[in-house]
Parts: C-alpha cells; sequence; structure tokens
C-alpha cells in the first residue's frame, strides 16, 4: 500500500511530494505580481468609470428541483455511508473511505468547486437536507442577534484545529464521532432557532464554502442561475458584519498556516519552543495557529486604518475594513489552489479504491479496488508554473476587486486611488507569502 | 522541458548513510538526484530501526552490523521523506532524510 505510514504534519490527511518552487521562478512570480499591480494601478489611474454591477449572463430563470433533489439524495447517502465506513469499517486511514472522504474530497475537492464553480455545498449541505426532510422540526426561537455568526468563528477555529493540529485526525472512528457530533449540534441549533438562522450564523462550512463561492462564476441569486466573470462578485459585495469579518480572516490565516506548519521556519519555531520547555508540539501548534489568526487580524486593521486616512476620512476604520475583507479571498484562494491541486490529484485517487472496498472489508464492487495510486500524475513542471500562475491571477483578481470597492466606498477617482495605496501593498505582502511558503522544502 | 530532461543521461547514483540513534550522522539531510536515475541508499545504523522511503514505499529494516539498501529507478520527480516506521497508528515522526527527485 502506498506510503502506509504517518502522514505528514500538516493537512488531515494524504501527503504532498511537491518540490519547492524553484527560485528563478519564485522571483519570476513575485516580479509579475509587482509589475502587474502597477500596471492595473496605472490603468485604475486613467479610467473614469465607476460601475456598481457586473456583466452577467442568466442561464436558468427557475430551479431545476428534480435536480437539486437528486444532488441532496446523493449528498446524505455519502454523508451517511462516510458516517458508517468510519464507525464500522477497518481503521486504517488508508482502507476506510471516511478519511479520504473527508479531508481530500469533501473539504479539499468541494473548495475547489465551491471557488471555481458555485455554491456546491449550500445547494447539496446533508445536515441541512435532513433536517428538512424530518419536517424542518424548530422551535422558533429568536436567534441571538447580538451573537452574529461568533459561533462560526468559534466552530471553524474548532474545525482547523483538527485539520491541522489534531494528532488523531486520520482515525476513522475519531473522525466519524467528530462528525456525528457536529452535525448533531447543528440539528440541535436548527430544531432551536430555524434552519436559516443556524446555517447563516453557525454553520461553519456554509459561511467557508459561501465565502469561497464569492468567486465562483455561476451564482444563484434567489430567483435565477447567472454567470459573471469570477471575482466579480466581490466588488459589489455588501460590507460584512464584524463576526463574518473575523471568520474571513481565520480562514485565511488557516490556509496559510497550513502551507506555513510545513516550512523549516516553523520546524525551527518548535525547536525553540521546546528549549523553552514547551514541550508539546499541539500547544506550540495551537498557539501558533492562534497567533496566525490574530496577525492576520491585526495587519489587515492596520492596512485598513492606513486607508481610511491615505482617502482623507469618510468611513470609519471598522467599516472600510467591513467593506475591503472579501477582496482578499482570491489570494487565499489562489494560494489554496496551488497548494492542494497536486494532492487533490494524487491522494484524491484513492477514492478509486476506496469506492470499490469503502470499509476496508476486503470487497471490490465495482472492480477498483485494486487501483494503484500514480504518484507520477502531476509533473512538477505543472506544479511550479500552474501554482505561479494560479498566484499571480488570484493577486490580480484581488488588487480589482479592491479597486472597484474602494471606487464604491469613497467615491471619487482620486481619493479611491490613494486609498488603495495601503491595500495594495498589504496584497503584494500577502501574495509574497504565499509565494515564499511555497518556495520551502516541506519538512514535518 | 522534455529536451532539458532528456539532455542529462540518467546516472547511477549511490549515497552512504550511517544512523547514529536515528539520525544521519554526517552529510546533508537531503540527497537530491534526477529523474531517472539509479538511486542506492545504502544505510547502517547503531541501532534497529525500521526505515520508510514514502512515495516509492520502500521499507528496510537496518541494524547494528547488518546494514541494508533501497535501491530503484527515481521514476518519480519529488520530495520524498524517509521516516521511522512505527506500529500501529503510526504518528508524527520527523524524517531521517529527504530524497529529492528533479525533474
Amino acid at each position: 500500500m502506498l506510503c502506509a505510514a504517518s502522514p505528514a504534519a500538516g493537512h488531515g490527511f494524504g501527503q504532498r511530494f511537491d518540490l519547492p518552487l524553484p527560485l528563478p521562478l519564485w522571483i519570476a512570480g513575485a516580479g509579475a505580481t509587482i509589475v502587474l499591480t502597477f500596471a492595473a494601478v496605472a490603468f485604475f489611474a486613467r479610467s473614469r468609470s465607476a460601475s456598481a454591477g457586473y456583466p452577467r449572463v442568466v442561464l436558468l430563470r427557475r430551479a431545476p428541483a428534480a435536480w437539486i433533489a437528486a444532488v441532496r439524495i446523493a449528498a446524505v447517502a455519502l454523508f451517511v455511508l462516510t458516517l458508517c465506513a468510519g464507525f464500522f469499517g477497518a481503521q486504517d486511514p488508508y482502507r476506510n473511505l471516511a478519511v479520504t472522504m473527508v479531508w481530500v474530497i469533501w473539504w479539499v475537492g468541494l473548495a475547489f468547486v465551491c471557488a471555481l464553480v458555485g455554491d456546491l455545498w449550500a445547494l447539496a449541505n446533508p445536515l441541512a437536507a435532513l433536517h428538512a426532510w424530518a419536517g424542518s422540526p424548530s422551535l422558533g426561537l429568536a436567534y441571538p442577534e447580538r451573537l452574529g455568526a461568533w459561533p462560526a468563528v468559534a466552530l471553524f477555529f474548532a474545525f482547523a484545529w483538527m485539520e491541522l493540529v489534531w494528532p488523531a485526525n486520520d482515525v476513522p472512528a475519531y473522525l466519524a464521532c467528530a462528525m456525528l457530533a457536529y452535525a448533531t449540534l447543528a440539528w440541535a441549533g436548527m430544531a432551536l432557532y430555524g434552519r436559516d438562522a443556524w446555517l447563516k450564523n453557525a454553520e461553519a462550512f456554509s459561511l467557508a464554502f459561501g465565502v469561497l463561492a464569492r468567486l465562483a462564476p455561476l451564482r444563484w441569486n434567489g430567483r435565477e442561475l447567472e454567470l459573471r466573470p469570477p471575482g466579480a462578485g466581490l466588488a459589489a459585495a455588501e460590507p460584512v458584519p464584524v463576526p463574518v469579518l473575523a471568520f474571513v480572516l481565520l480562514m485565511l490565516a488557516s490556509v496559510s498556516f497550513d502551507g506555513f506548519l510545513e516550512t523549516p521556519l516553523m520546524e525551527r519555531v518548535f525547536l525553540v519552543a521546546i528549549r523553552l520547555g514547551f514541550e508539546d508540539a499541539q500547544l506550540v501548534a495551537t498557539a501558533a495557529l492562534a497567533a496566525f489568526a490574530l496577525g492576520f487580524l491585526a495587519a489587515f486593521w492596520l492596512a485598513s486604518w492606513a486607508m481610511v486616512r491615505a482617502a482623507g476620512g469618510g468611513p470609519t476604520v471598522r467599516e472600510a475594513a467591513c467593506a475591503f475583507v472579501l477582496t482578499l479571498v482570491p489570494i487565499a484562494v489562489a494560494y489554496h489552489l496551488a497548494h492542494y491541486f497536486s494532492l487533490l490529484l494524487t491522494a484524491g485517487q484513492f477514492i478509486i479504491p476506496l469506492g470499490s472496498d469503502p470499509f476496508g472489508f476486503g470487497w471490490d464492487l465495482f472492480g477498483t479496488a485494486r487501483y494503484r495510486v500514480d504518484l507520477g500524475i502531476v509533473s512538477p513542471y505543472v506544479f511550479w508554473y500552474g501554482a505561479v500562475t494560479l498566484i499571480v491571477a488570484g493577486h490580480v483578481i484581488a488588487v480589482l476587486a479592491a479597486h472597484g470597492t474602494a471606487l464604491r466606498v469613497f467615491g471619487g477617482r482620486r481619493r479611491a486611488l490613494a486609498s488603495q495605496i495601503p491595500m495594495v501593498a498589504l496584497m503584494v505582502a500577502y501574495t509574497m507569502l504565499s509565494l515564499w511558503i511555497l518556495a520551502q522544502p516541506i519538512v514535518g | 522541458m522534455a529536451a532539458g530532461a532528456a539532455a542529462q543521461a540518467p546516472e547511477r547514483k549511490t549515497f552512504e548513510l550511517s544512523l547514529v540513534d536515528g539520525k544521519v550522522a554526517a552529510g546533508p539531510g537531503t540527497v537530491r538526484v534526477r529523474r531517472h536515475d539509479e538511486v542506492e541508499l545504502r544505510w547502517s545504523s547503531d541501532r534497529r530501526i525500521v526505515l520508510h522511503l514514502h512515495g516509492y514505499d520502500i521499507e528496510r529494516t537496518v541494524a547494528p552490523g547488518a546494514p541494508a539498501a533501497m535501491a530503484f529507478k527515481a521514476d518519480i520527480a519529488g520530495r520524498f521523506p524517509v521516516t521511522e516506521h512505527a506500529h500501529g497508528v503510526a504518528r508524527h515522526h520527523r524524517a531521517v532524510l529527504y530524497l529529492e527527485v528533479r525533474p
């Protein structure tokens, strides 16, 4: 069995064997980032129009009910199958469907679908579907509005910890326990406050996949399915509430931290911590994750403050921060895609044998149980050039979205342009962090 | 890119790696080869240790007085750790060595 020993620290499951970006390519990526940023700013300095909307094509005028029902049935079936595999299947992570299903297909794969196609989780969410099929039981209590989306922030932190720090995240039965506990909490919440209130404020994955889907070309706007340019939805977005801002920054931090965990620098942090008497690697990693999230928050708040100063007033720092936070999402998505596309294509192949033998009982339902994973499927050149292209493209989309937002928030071309100096500086720094992580050899 | 890879004929590369308490005693922590090279990692150790080369999925038991070799054609590019194999639910171990196979 391929790589049957301990998966490295970092992402929940599945090992990345990617070579670090070669230095010339890293420099080329950084150079392209800066040149394209200046080009975009120069372009804005000349352009006059500030349109609030974006070009769109309506694809469907009503929801295809039969298709939606089919997607939900499939999602619920997969959810139940994954739970059963986790509880009753063989406990070897490579022979049990649960681990590959949760960490590779669902968390990485569905994130790709949501960012590149549209919000499939909103459509398929098996927790919501099961609640609806049970007759939508609800006590109809008023959701405490003061709480906002803070429950989702707390739950996402717990999830990020499970993904990145929890040592038992590849033990099928533990994973199934965590899934069931989360589902029970969600059903209890929906039963208390109603499904919509819970999905909007506390269902961490509805928020997470929803944030990624802001970038996507397909969107259901309540009445029709529309096709739009990627990233167009970001500049047109309404300002988010403060807890959603915290959620987005936590999500961005956890994505970067995932890569950072495997760098030699983090290894040095662990060694220094041991020298200082902190032997517990989990504790150190947890503290580092929290520090990363707070660092992102501090950097973003500082940039928002500088932005308001540069524009010479207008909105408060908090209003500016809430209006701009989504414009950082393309940089995180690009990093996430670059970091994971080779993992998805290699570790994702485990689903082929596991589909025939989901419990590890030695079945061969579809005749694919003996399939062996081909690690050579992604050439290093494809990985290197693909990763740099994605990161530079994500950066450009972010700069464009931020400018569109600036025109709306600050009004007036001159003030919008001035306000963008600190925000673009932050974006360049963030993109450089992504490139730097990809240029580090994976250790751990 | 295919031309660049073809320009360099595959070589035979041998590395002598001696472990002291599960760590490579001397030399770099990473060995680099080119894709399609014939690679041989020759291990010796001052204690009994089970080593696993990830990706190529080769496992060898090395013991004092009983060296062992991992010989293979490096056909998959990437960066592959060699870790000490533990039984039961395997947990995080620091890699003993990294093998980088460059295209």
